[in-house]
């Protein structure tokens, strides 16, 4: 029985053992890949990079970066950020009630 | 001969390629993380309940399926809002460098707000999934898992308000934490 097994071993072509041991480890490789493009990480993944576009600094033209910068420069921005600020509610966009029991007529817990 | 190791090479591949299909599709399965929000709630519902339930359910569906979209469409407007405002704090370190300034301050405060970005990215992904899932359970056979999806969105709306907090907080503190030392060394 074992010299049977050697001697299938010894009669098998090496290059039809190093393809099979290529096709495996390209399966190997592919296994997790695959996983990765449909697991909800990948999803997340390309969510951030969209966010990260978006954050990315596309500074080519729309952007003064060449002029010196002086104090009132900055005061003046603190003031634009305020302002941008007040279009922000994340109270009133992310309400807890929005999904409340009571809101959706379910039965309390 | 020959034959027999070409079929076991198939064999062998196939082997490999079901586990793949397999795990493949069932990493996103909606379906089970709703089974598990029951289970970790440990949710059973009385008969009143459950019929209360699935009473509701199809029309609170369509509302859920709503409230999803319009949280995206609003995360999707802060990161904008917010991605705008990195763009100018970089244009300002730039000028900053540019005239031998130091502007770390900037730099810092920048890679806070990507961190709480990337962190207002997730949670609004996990919360707007969790709503769709619920959106889509089986309303007659699933009360238990549509009850345990609202739940478990309540959790993650709440972890969402947070990382929408964090990130306006940044903004809020940005005069006392950054602007202000920059202002006192430029006018040094």
């Amino acid at each position: 029985m074992h010299g049977d097994i050697e001697k299938k071993i010894e009669g098998l072509h090496p290059g039809t053992a190093i393809a099979g041991a290529v096709v495996i480890s390209f399966m190997m490789v592919l296994i997790p890949f695959i996983m990765f493009l449909h697991s909800s990480a990948y999803v997340t993944v390309k969510q951030i990079k969209i966010g990260s576009q978006l954050s990315a600094a596309n500074l080519n033209g729309s952007y003064d970066v060449t002029s010196p910068v002086n104090a009132i420069d900055i005061a003046n921005y603190e003031a634009t950020l305020k302002q941008k600020l007040t279009t922000i509610n994340n109270n009133a966009d992310f309400n807890q009630n929005d999904i409340s029991n009571q809101t959706l007529g379910l039965p309390a817990n | 001969m020959k034959i027999q190791r070409i079929a076991l090479l198939v064999l062998a591949l196939v082997t490999i390629m079901l586990p793949i299909e397999a795990g493949a599709q069932s990493v996103p399965a909606s379906d089970s993380i709703l089974s598990k929000a029951v289970s970790d709630q440990q949710l059973t519902l009385s008969a009143d309940s459950k019929t209360a339930v699935v009473t509701r359910c199809v029309a609170l569906q369509a509302q859920l399926s709503q409230l999803s979209s319009k949280t995206a469409a609003t995360i999707h407007l802060y990161l904008d809002t917010y991605g705008s405002t990195i763009n100018d704090l970089q244009a300002f370190e730039l000028r900053l460098a540019r005239q031998g300034v130091d502007g770390s301050e900037i730099d810092l405060l920048i890679g806070k707000m990507q961190g709480a970005m990337d962190s207002l990215t997730i949670s609004g992904s996990t919360y707007t999934g969790t709503l769709n899932a619920v959106a889509s359970v089986d309303c007659v056979n699933q009360p238990e898992e549509f009850v345990a999806g609202i739940v478990l969105a309540r959790a993650q709306l709440s972890q969402l308000q947070k990382s929408a907090n964090q990130i306006e907080q940044l903004l809020i503190d940005a005069p006392s934490s950054t602007f202000n030392q920059i202002i006192k060394r430029l006018s040094a």
